[in-house]
């Protein structure tokens, strides 16, 4: 036998065919299948015991306990916690994400600031201690007029105290709230009487819901949920929302107007807004008369009715002389209000004049909600110093010259005041479950240090816990197990403290009974005046923009908040939600402007323009643009900074009722 | 010769053959040694007495605890019983200075994968042995083996690289294919978000 070429090959031809018969090709392909899912570059879990910690949401005023699954330490998921009602294991999509956010593409790791050199924005970072440096010294050339803000988009914390402490101690220092926080009806409820009021939701057999996401992004969705079957609900509002489809009866109304159906009500069931009979009702808000008739009649059956319009978190607050209205309706109603939680310290923006804040101090929460810029632009003097102490460079960020950056959710320990929907008052901390970063510094202890009374949360969040101890009242629940322990069990405050750090609430007791005061016949005709001043003075449209824009938003998705980028297969691939900038309108108004569903549009207001992409949806009344402002592109870390107008920016604020309704015209791009 | 070039070819094959499936599966795997030698046999035999879910413990919670942490061990050999040599590096080099043992875990799933020991254990009522075959039963611990490709260890795959294995009374492997077969064949649920959450 001759070994020459030809013998060769044909042994590797051989070699190659019997490679077929042995696992090397088909093992290799599953292998480099797998190895390209491993490049170096991937993160990598941490390895470690697997264990389940404890804390609470601190992204939206829900208050919802969570579970985090740790491994070696570090949470690599969170969940709901079954075992307590306050959420009955219940969180939301941005909850159940939470745990990325400290990892979010627009996290800010370290101060800098931002400045405009010949119309190109430069970058320059600093120390925390150079950034409350370039603050003092701004704040000593205050000019006179000008005053130096905190805003407070989460009030009723301890930290919400040590700010009004601290504004006292700025120069010509003042503490503000947001534009919008749930609970609106509530606190003007304790306003009108000076009671603090809680809603027992459990309670009620009927909900009246101006606007308001009850069933899609409102309180605590776990305890709403858990109290769905035995309340009717009506869905008051413009559009087809999630909630009003999931209502029992969904009462379009045209946008602004809700204020009128609000009085007819009242002068069915008291007799107060005289003149306000079902057909003129029908008139001003395009409600069917028989509808008006038979919503008071359900409220005068009902034996524990609620009226709640605290409003979507992307459509702005009711304006404080409408909420007098909706205050008046739970009085005059067998109201599910209780007499009890704790006293709301709120001091929206539009109190301040136009034009008078010189240093404006933006805290790290977010009141979920989200408040165009221009609302709180209106109210900055020119060239005031914006400083956000969020760990985001988006959101308030965005327009800010100082980003001295907070630690993000789950890197400090926080505290958690009462959920705008909670029976009773309530209180949690948030223990941090991963290390802060370097650089990252809290917002109360900074504007402490530009206050020269240096504070310490956590110390101060001590002495609550310590003064909730000593008054002995209300049980502590546990979220591990759902352990329920009477404060007054507790030998000393260092076990209630250190309860809570491990994952527990406070709640108060429930009273035994309702609230019990009813409208004054003065309180009536306050709330029906002013609401009839706020009508005549809406409703004027712009022959130039004859269409009502009116926008909506998930819950702690845009404004101040930022999400996981991750959700974005909620609302970019699933199309569960409708995406930011998406603006829905009705059939007869797609055909009226010859625009085609999906096609791109330009949406233009007295404040700007912004392109939109076309849904048509007959669930929105004719002439109405329901536009979606969050989350934004800038909320996923995907829009370049300081990125194109966003609709949240062509929203225009409304004398004290921001942003509810804007003139607004529709044109194919 | 006449049939030169079909030798030629039936050679090739069969070195071929040979070299596929005794030599590559040698060549894939990088043996590492556990750091501590153990002996399940001693401590499940009658002697010791013990059960898997005595040191593998699943919590009231339904979280798996996995390999134990240093305290269990210490719990027993904080001062020598048996006075063997492994027992005194385990006390010398772990417990005394209180140093986890990294332990090499031949089962891991990659990070993309949840499976819950409590769902399968409590209520699929499957046995340890199931999955984990006899190792329960093993007097010394085998070396871990890593796939030099993927870094996966070598029981994801299955001990026999051609995944053919004879009633052996448990799944060879712990492939993706081999859960959804098993829950396929219990009528469980299948879908993607079941395990990759």
């Amino acid at each position: 036998m001759n070994f020459g070429r030809r013998t060769l090959l044909q042994f590797a031809g051989g070699s190659a065919a019997g490679a077929l018969f042995t696992p090397i090709p088909w093992r290799l392909l599953w292998d480099s299948a797998v190895w390209t899912q491993n490049w170096s570059w991937i993160p990598k879990l941490p390895r470690g015991e697997v264990t389940e910690k404890f804390s609470t949401c601190t992204l939206c005023p829900a208050a919802c306990p969570v579970k985090a699954r740790c491994v070696g330490n570090q949470p690599v998921s969170l969940t709901g916690v079954a075992a307590t009602a306050e959420s009955n294991g219940a969180l939301c999509p941005v909850g159940l994400a939470g745990h990325h956010l400290p990892y979010h593409p627009k996290r800010a790791v370290l101060p800098f600031r931002r400045r405009s050199v010949n119309g190109k924005v430069a970058v320059s970072p600093l120390s925390a201690d150079e950034a409350a440096a370039a603050i003092a010294e701004r704040l000593n050339a205050l000019p006179a007029g000008q005053s130096t803000v905190i805003l407070d988009e989460r009030p009723g914390r301890v930290t919400s105290r040590i700010y009004q402490t601290l504004a006292a101690k700025l120069p010509r220092g003042e503490y503000v709230t947001s534009p919008q926080t749930e609970g609106g009806t509530l606190a003007k409820l304790e306003s009108l009487t000076g009671t603090p009021a809680a809603m027992n939701m459990a309670g009620a057999d009927l909900v009246v819901s101006f606007g308001t996401p009850l069933l899609d992004g409102w309180g605590t969705p776990g305890r709403v949920f858990a109290a769905r079957d035995r309340f009717r609900l009506i869905q008051v509002e413009p559009l087809l929302s999630r909630t009003a489809a999931a209502a029992d009866l969904w009462i379009p109304v045209y946008p602004g107007t809700e204020a009128a159906l609000a009085l007819g009500l009242l002068n069915l069931l008291t007799g107060a807004a005289s003149g306000w009979t079902p057909e003129k009702v029908q008139s001003v808000s395009g409600v069917p008369a028989e509808s008006v008739a038979r919503i008071a009649a359900e409220l005068k059956a009902a034996k524990a009715a609620l009226v709640i319009a605290d409003g979507d978190p992307g459509g702005g607050a009711f304006s404080p002389d409408e909420q007098s209205l909706f205050a008046a309706l739970n009085l005059a109603v067998d109201s599910a209000v209780h007499p009890c939680g704790v006293p709301r310290v709120t001091r929206p923006i539009e109190a301040l004049p136009d034009a008078s804040i010189g240093v404006l101090l933006c805290d790290a929460a977010s009141s979920g909600a989200g408040t165009p810029w221009r609302v709180i632009a209106r109210k900055l003097a020119p060239a005031a110093m914006v400083v956000s102490l969020s760990p985001f460079l988006e959101g308030y960020g965005r327009h800010a010259e100082l980003i001295v950056p907070a630690p993000a959710y789950l890197e400090s320990l926080q505290e958690v005041p009462t959920a705008p929907d909670a029976p009773a008052a309530g209180f949690a901390l948030a223990p941090p479950l991963i290390p802060a970063r370097p650089g990252a510094t809290e917002p109360a202890e900074f504007i402490a240090r530009l206050a020269g009374e240096p504070v310490t949360l956590s110390v101060e969040l001590k002495k609550h816990v310590e003064a909730l101890h000593a008054t002995g009242k209300g049980e502590v629940v546990r979220y591990a197990g759902g352990e329920v322990t009477p404060v007054k069990d507790f030998k000393t405050s260092d076990e209630l403290w250190n309860a809570l750090n491990q994952g527990a609430c406070w709640r108060q007791g429930l009273p035994a009974g309702m609230y019990a005061s009813k409208p004054s016949a003065r309180l009536l005709q306050a709330a029906v005046q002013s609401a009839e001043r706020r009508l005549a003075a809406g409703g004027q449209t712009d022959p130039a923009r004859p269409l009502m824009l009116i926008t909506t938003a998930w819950r702690a998705t845009a404004g101040n908040a930022q999400v996981s980028p991750l959700l974005t297969k909620l609302y970019q691939e699933s199309e569960l939600r409708e995406p930011g900038n998406s603006a829905a309108i009705h059939p007869d108004t797609s055909q009226k402007l010859n625009l085609k569903h999906g096609g791109q549009a330009i949406l233009t207001t007295a404040c700007g323009s912004c392109p939109v992409a076309i849904v048509v949806d007959a669930g929105v009344m004719p002439g109405v643009v329901s536009a979606v402002i969050g989350p934004t592109v800038d909320s996923i870390g995907a829009a370049p900074r300081n990125g194109g107008s966003t609709i949240g920016d062509i929203c225009a604020p409304d004398g004290d009722a921001p942003w509810r309704v804007t003139s607004a015209q529709l044109r194919r791009a | 010769m006449k049939h030169s070039g079909k030798i030629s070819f039936f050679a090739g094959f069969a070195v071929m053959l040979a070299v596929g499936w005794a030599g590559f599966p040698r060549l894939l795997y990088r043996g590492t040694p556990q750091p501590l030698s153990f002996s399940h046999k001693v401590h499940t035999g009658e002697k010791a007495g013990m059960k898997c879910e005595d040191c593998h413990v699943l919590r009231a919670s339904g979280s798996f605890g996995g390999v134990p942490a240093l305290e269990s061990c210490a719990g027993c050999h904080a001062a020598p019983m048996t006075g063997t040599a492994p027992e005194k590096r385990l006390i010398d080099n772990y417990v005394t200075p209180n140093r986890e043992i990294p332990w090499l875990i031949y089962s891991r799933q990659p990070d993309n994968v949840y499976f819950s020991h409590a769902n399968h254990i409590r209520l699929a009522k499957l046995a340890c042995k199931q999955c984990h075959g006899d190792h329960g039963d093993t007097d010394t611990l085998r070396p871990y083996q890593e796939d030099r490709v993927s870094g996966y260890s070598k029981d994801i795959w299955g001990s026999s690289i051609s995944r053919i294995s004879f009633g052996r009374g448990r799944r060879d492997g712990m492939r993706m294919d081999d859960c959804v077969s098993c829950h396929r064949e219990h009528k469980v649920s299948d879908s993607c978000l079941a395990c990759h959450k």
